[in-house]
């Protein structure tokens, strides 16, 4: 018998202030990435055992936003919040996972601990990756939201501070 | 302390006890199969655990559509290609797996490749890259350490390109465990006191790494217990079948609690250590594991200390301090590590395991690469995987 009610589907909405925010800080990650990568010591190392052009995707699922990183003439470079096949996909589950991690509300670790992540690719890059990322979260935020996400933070000498300051003022904004 | 937000997954079906494995057709026909392979290597059936599990699926309707015994100590992706090409040409329908840890990754590395027509395993390494539901799998360990046959991890080398290929996903659970007494009543003493320490391994690890949840941690709390209540005495008396059993709930307990909340540091350079030096799985976790829960300890002193009840006893957690509780427990463990070189020859040090000095190095490089370091909540790096190392030797 039909009461005559209707049931219309229901589309969820969009997010469109958190996936700003995610956007913007997924600029802000590669280009930091890319000039910390050339100057720390420790982060230089890693990409130094990356072979030429390995490339990594950060996505976050079901369609973006994303950003793309590629080792390129010995160098780690940012080619921008685009998707392309890679070497390494750190996929992320939902856009709230994303926002959380690259807010610095919760460490890489934990946010895989707590499966927001997931992980395409060889699991030792995937280890040489984290070891970066904790440098560059170390590098890109402030101490007191560092010390939240990080196991260890590493010690500040003038020469991080240095480059702490060139990340900020060249590197981000200039790509340098 | 509830963690602000976990995920537990575990759907296996668990058949445990006297003549659990006549249970098998049964089971495959409720999967809609009655035609699997049996995937196993010479060492289980030279222990004549094959012809038990043949007498005992007598008077049923399943066909043995192939019995692929050839696995190595060590699965790869040439045998998962060689094993799968079995399956498609013998029209097999399901998977029964019998035998250690290699023999279950090998199964469900096949599992892999069937599901997804591939014969590129390095298509869906790493963690949740798996989609499709997986051809019906049936595990019968024939150890009691890796806890494989209730595990969402499948490790497997690949040749060509000379690395191990780890696959995490929830697709890569069988869909029953049986556990036999007459699987693991041949097990010799040196291999059980292994084996049992790396079931102590996943189960301390589990209880204390980054994910570690309310439901993880009850299945890894009554690991332990039993580990303690049984491991000595099933060294003392293999046809103990008792004890036997114990410990192989003990091992799928443990491998329920690290299938979900993972393991850490000690894993981590065990690993680097069979990589690098072949040095079996779980004599690395026996020598390693006191020294990583001293590394540990700062961030992990009270999941120790509450381990000590299961580890020690009422009696001994009662009388012990609450500060000395934690320190109580890696002293148990150094025990128990004694114990079994006593009665075994278990190595208790690197070098007794055959680890020369000047691997050291290698060793923590290789550590440092491993994912199960992600989860171990103190940071490591290459100087303080050393520093264990060297602790260790």
């Amino acid at each position: 018998m039909s009461t005559g009610k209707k049931y219309p589907e229901i589309i969820p909405g969009q997010k469109p202030f958190t996936s700003l925010v995610v956007k913007i800080v997924l600029f802000i990650l590669g280009r930091g990435f890319q000039s910390i990568a050339a100057r720390d010591e420790e982060v230089k190392r890693e990409v130094e055992s990356w072979e030429e052009s390995f490339s990594i995707l950060f996505e976050v699922l079901p369609s973006g936003p994303y950003l793309y990183l590629q080792k390129q003439n010995g160098r780690l470079r940012t080619l921008g919040l685009v998707r392309n096949e890679a070497d390494l996909v750190i996929s992320f589950k939902t856009l709230g996972a994303a926002f959380l991690i690259f807010t610095g509300q919760m460490g890489t670790p934990q946010g895989y601990a707590e499966h927001r992540m997931s992980v395409q690719g060889d699991l030792a890059r995937a280890m040489s990756l984290i070891r970066c990322l904790n440098l560059v979260e170390f590098y890109l935020f402030p101490g007191f939201i560092a010390r939240g996400i990080l196991k260890r933070l590493p010690p500040m000498t003038m020469r991080r501070f240095a480059l702490r300051m060139h990340v900020y003022f060249l590197g981000i904004p200039f790509g340098i | 302390m509830i963690p602000a937000y976990y995920e537990y997954y575990n759907p296996v079906k668990i058949l445990s006890g006297r003549q659990a494995l006549d249970n098998i057709p049964y089971e495959l026909e409720i999967l809609g199969c009655r035609r699997p392979i049996v995937i196993t290597d010479r060492g289980v059936v030279e222990a004549g655990l094959i012809k038990i599990v043949l007498d005992a699926w007598a008077g049923s309707n399943l066909v043995v559509g192939a019995l692929f015994d050839e696995t190595p100590p060590d699965s790869s992706n040439a045998v998962v290609n060689q094993v799968a090409g079995i399956y498609r040409t013998n029209n097999c329908d399901s998977i029964v797996a019998i035998g250690g840890g290699s023999v279950l990754d090998t199964a469900k590395g096949v599992n892999i490749v069937i599901t997804e027509e591939t014969d590129d395993l390095m298509r869906f390494v790493g963690a949740e890259r798996l989609t499709k539901r997986m051809r019906p799998f049936i595990a019968v360990p024939t150890t009691s350490g890796t806890g494989s046959e209730v595990t969402m991890v499948a490790v497997i080398a690949n040749l060509e390109k000379k690395c191990k290929m780890a696959f995490t996903s929830y697709m890569l659970f069988p869909d029953v465990a049986v556990l036999d007494p007459r699987m693991t009543i041949t097990v010799p003493p040196r291999i059980t006191a292994a084996t049992g320490m790396d079931a102590l391994t996943h189960a301390i690890e589990a209880y204390s790494c980054l994910q570690k949840n309310p439901l993880s941690d009850a299945y890894a709390f009554k690991a332990v217990d039993l580990i303690r209540q049984y491991l000595i005495r099933v060294i003392r008396n293999g046809k103990d079948e008792e004890a036997r059993m114990a410990m192989a709930n003990a091992s799928l307990l443990a491998g329920c609690a690290f299938s979900n909340s993972m393991v850490g540091i000690v894993h981590s350079i065990g690993h680097a250590c069979g990589g690098v030096c072949s040095v079996p799985h779980g004599v690395a976790m026996a020598i390693l594991l006191p020294w990583g829960m001293e590394y540990n300890m700062k961030e992990c002193a009270g999941y120790y200390a509450e381990l000590l009840l299961a580890l020690a006893g009422p009696e001994v957690y009662a009388r012990t301090a609450p500060e000395k509780r934690a320190g109580e427990s890696v002293a148990a463990i150094r025990q128990m590590n004694s114990t079994l070189n006593q009665l075994t020859g278990m190595p208790i040090t690197l070098k007794d395991a055959g680890v020369k000095r000047e691997q050291l190095e290698e060793i923590a490089q290789t550590a440092q690469g491993d994912g199960s370091l992600v989860f171990n909540r103190e940071e490591a790096d290459f100087r303080d995987i050393l520093g264990i190392l060297e602790a260790a030797y």
